[in-house]
């Protein structure tokens, strides 16, 4: 893809000066600070930053979408030769849609779930332009054709509930070309979706580009950034803090921010090294926890034998949600577990915490068939295998703060029920990067990082021996991530944890994971020593996973695979 | 509803006392104006004799049926009785039946609807039918049924309204705290290795109950209405009590002569039963941080 034939086309955009705050009722906040933009025609321009950047503000600011207590300014705030900063409620209008599509964030929310998704498409079709009833609905179809929906005669009635993912965010993507409009801002387009589906939304985005569309691009993703954008804004606390063509911004990165940025991303690349540059962990003393150091790293400390599970499907039939699974973890070991969505990864996570019963098989622990044992043996286990989920926010008893939360799980290690010293309570926050001033604050008070760092610091209170991490950074900022990432890192040294790390990402894998499980549909298709397993995948599935992962290489620079 | 606009000393604006305010002065009149009815109401079922002139048995045969006078100024029924005194009097049954009733209901559900989310199979779902067939009969119906049965008395009254709302709270209760129970943060605190009881009695139960008390206030209005109508329909409160359903019940007699009668006390049941649910709603709502 070049993109030289369009870079010397018509400006669409220009903006300068561009500041929005909003009127709230602690004062006014100011989230955009002097924002600069210039669109050409068939430009493709990436915004990125991590959430809270003000990158969403600023590009809804363009198309008056800011919000209703918003104070938008600018010196230039210009679409063609349409002075955006006078235009009143209908020419903003009719600028949405006919001139510049815009796809939300969330595919899973923007669709009205009671509408088929034909009148979701055919809305601005009738806002816009008077066309006959089969005239929209031969639109509708070609429409859903181009953003490559399958069989979209049948698709255009089917409600976004019936959709997968994918489909919902490609027919999220119809609406906003209904019209052809020569601009398209998509917000984060892929974020939540899985490395395939991932892999075909950008294709559809591909084409458009190919076809001459000039696209904003806001996203977190890197990899994704570098595949399909021309130039790049980096946003950091509503500022450009960099900005160029993509070859200067991720090849030769100016900024310190976008240098963290751009090392925040896990790969293979980036195994063994840190990904946040904060300061190197102070490591303590690697400590004991009752059992003597065992070396016979020849028995696993945990094993699954051949484990099952169905469930009953909403349509009454049995449907297998991990089936025949086996594999072992062993002392100081991260096994990864990868797959997409729906693969079984966090039932079988369930399976292993016994907080599921399985069909068949076993969970052995130091081979012990646990999850079957009586109760007693079992809190005894559970003390010994913690947890770490993707929510940290719904894991924490509303009604409680820090402090008490990790005490609870304090007072559980320390038998007959002593309580737990301070001391104790400091050394876990210290472990996990917090202080003494987050004791009596409560979660929802802190941010995402926070809270996933309150969550592993009441996983490590219990003094596990093995931690499972259920999509636990799926949720965070790649800058957040890879400090969580970090953190890990230095807790299985200093804690000599073997960690079961379960995620859609295979980046987050590969950098992180020793062993890596590879799922499909239940099922336990590819096993093997991370480095082969994603250079040389022996199964299809495997293949097709690493193919379709948007390759960021950034152990040199920027760089974009065929 | 628009924010009551008041001002405090600059002094003042900061700290604690300072937030404390900010946040009262957010409050809406109407919310004021509901919790300032109840106060009145409070008072006057502990200390009637402080808000009136007359006793409320005390009997004016020169002024009987008399409308709105500055004298008497919600009127006077057919042997002369001050209705403003009466109703102030009447408040403390009104009241005090109205919170036993809630207290009645509560205590009912709080086991059944606990039992109905947590016990083995065979009792949950026992006790949830039980719950429907229940909430099959109107409050007012299974109401009428227990006070039929215990006899005609204050006390039972109440019990019979508790009884009779009981049910919808129940259902309440189980549905709140199977939400509790399928939490989160509940699994958790299994996987973390607490024991059964002390996951019931540190989580489920705390947060089960957590939005029962806003709910328990709109329910002491209903309650009020209830028994009232109890009382009206001479099941409940007998006169010479002023308990309000019976001064409803007395004033239906003179509906055309004196209709301040019947549209005075059932101007108070309303009002009453209108404040708690005005307040309690808000408090319900800012409890789930809305």
């Amino acid at each position: 893809m070049t993109h030289e034939r369009h870079s010397a086309g018509e400006t669409l955009f220009q903006v300068k000066n561009l500041n929005v705050g909003f009127r709230t009722p602690h004062g006014y906040k100011r989230v955009v600070r002097d924002f600069e933009l210039t669109l050409r025609r068939g430009e493709t321009l990436a915004i990125v930053g991590e959430s809270g950047s003000g990158k969403t503000v600023a590009t809804r600011a363009l198309i008056g979408l800011a919000g209703d207590n918003a104070v938008v300014a600018a010196d230039v705030l210009r679409y063609k030769d349409t002075d955006l900063r006078q235009a009143g409620r209908q020419t903003l209008k009719k600028l949405r849609g006919a001139q510049v599509g815009y796809v939300l964030q969330d595919a899973l929310v923007s669709l009205d779930p009671l509408q088929p998704i034909r009148n979701e498409i055919a809305e601005p079709l009738d806002a816009h332009a008077r066309l006959s009833k089969a005239e929209i609905r031969e639109r509708t179809i070609q429409l859903l054709t181009e953003v490559g929906v399958p069989q979209p005669e049948i698709r255009k009635d089917q409600y976004p509930g019936e959709l997968s993912g994918g489909l919902r965010q490609r027919a999220l993507i119809a609406t906003a070309l209904a019209l052809h409009p020569p601009v398209i801002i998509a917000d984060e387009p892929t974020t939540a979706l899985d490395v395939v589906v991932q892999a075909q939304v950008l294709g559809v985005l591909a084409q458009l580009i190919a076809r001459g569309t000039s696209l904003i691009l806001i996203s977190h993703d890197l990899a994704v950034v570098a595949r399909l954008a021309d130039r790049i804004l980096v946003m950091k606390s509503g500022i450009i803090v960099e900005s160029g063509t993509r070859d200067e911004v991720l090849g030769n990165p100016q900024h310190a921010y976008t240098k963290a940025l751009i090392q925040a991303v896990p790969s293979g690349d980036t195994r063994g090294r840190r990904l946040s540059p904060a300061a190197p962990a102070r490591i303590g003393r690697p400590r004991r926890h009752g059992e003597a150091a065992e070396n016979d790293s020849a028995t696993p400390i945990l094993e699954a034998k051949h484990l099952s599970k169905s469930f009953h499907g909403p349509d009454g039939r049995l449907r297998e949600a991990v089936a025949d699974v086996s594999f072992e973890l062993f002392k100081g070991e991260v096994l990864g577990i990868v797959g997409a969505s729906g693969s079984g990864k966090s039932t079988l996570a369930r399976l292993l915490l016994a907080l599921t019963d399985y069909d068949a098989g076993a969970v052995l622990y130091r081979g012990l068939e646990w999850p079957r044992a009586d109760d007693r043996t079992k809190r005894r286990v559970r003390g010994k295998i913690s947890v770490v989920y993707q929510d940290p926010y719904s894991s924490f008893d509303p009604r409680w703060n820090v402090g008490r939360i990790l005490e609870d799980a304090l007072r559980l290690h320390a038998e007959d029920g002593h309580a737990p010293q301070r001391a104790d309570l400091l050394e876990l926050l210290e472990a996990v990067g917090l202080n003494e001033s987050h004791l009596r604050a409560r979660p929802r008070h802190l941010s995402g990082g926070q809270r996933q760092r309150v969550a592993i610091a009441r996983a490590l209170a219990v003094h596990p021996e093995i931690l499972i991490l259920d999509e636990a950074v799926s949720a965070l900022d790649v800058s957040i991530q890879a400090q969580i990432l970090d953190l890990l890192e230095d807790l299985k040294a200093r804690y000599s944890l073997s960690i079961l790390f379960i995620s859609h990402d295979l980046g987050v894998i590969h950098h992180i994971a020793d062993r890596v499980l590879v799922m499909k549909d239940g099922a336990v298709v590819e096993e093997g020593d991370a480095d082969a397993v994603f250079h040389a995948p022996r199964h299809r599935y495997t293949q097709e996973l690493v193919a379709a992962l948007p390759h960021f290489d950034n152990s040199r620079g920027a760089g974009r695979h065929p | 509803m628009p924010a009551l606009k008041l001002s405090l000393p600059a002094g003042l604006a900061q700290g604690r006392l300072g937030q404390t305010w900010a946040s009262l002065s957010r409050v809406p009149p109407l919310v004021w104006l509901s919790a300032l009815l109840i106060a009145f109401t409070l008072w006057a079922s502990i200390a009637p004799a402080t808000l009136v002139a007359y006793d409320p048995l005390e009997t004016d045969l020169a002024n009987v049926l008399m409308p709105f006078t500055t004298e008497h100024w919600l009127g006077t029924d057919e042997i002369g009785r001050d209705l403003y005194s009466r109703l102030v009097h009447g408040a403390r049954e009104s009241f005090l039946i109205g919170l036993l009733a809630m207290l009645v209901a509560i205590v009912l559900a709080l086991p059944l609807g606990f039992l109905g989310a947590l016990a083995p199979r065979p009792v949950r779902h026992g006790v949830d039918r039980l719950i429907e067939i229940l909430l099959g009969f109107p409050t007012l119906l299974v109401a009428l049924l227990f006070v039929t049965l215990l006899g005609q008395d204050p006390l039972n009254v109440a019990i019979a309204v508790g009884i009779g709302s009981a049910p919808g709270y129940a259902r309440l209760i189980r549905g709140q705290t199977l939400l509790v129970r399928n939490s989160a943060y509940v699994e958790a605190a299994v996987a973390l290795g607490h024991t059964r009881a002390a996951i019931l009695f540190r989580h489920i139960v705390p947060n089960a109950i957590r939005p029962l008390v806003p709910i328990t206030g709109l329910g002491v209005g209903k309650a009020i209405v209830w028994s009232s109508s109890l009382s009206f329909l001479g099941l409940g409160v007998k006169p010479p009590s002023s308990e309000w359903g019976a001064l409803l019940a007395a004033g239906k007699g003179q509906l055309l002569e004196a209709p301040w009668l019947l549209v005075v006390p059932g101007t108070a049941v309303v009002l009453v039963a209108l404040s708690f649910s005005t307040l309690f709603h808000y408090l319900q709502a800012r409890s789930e941080g809305a």
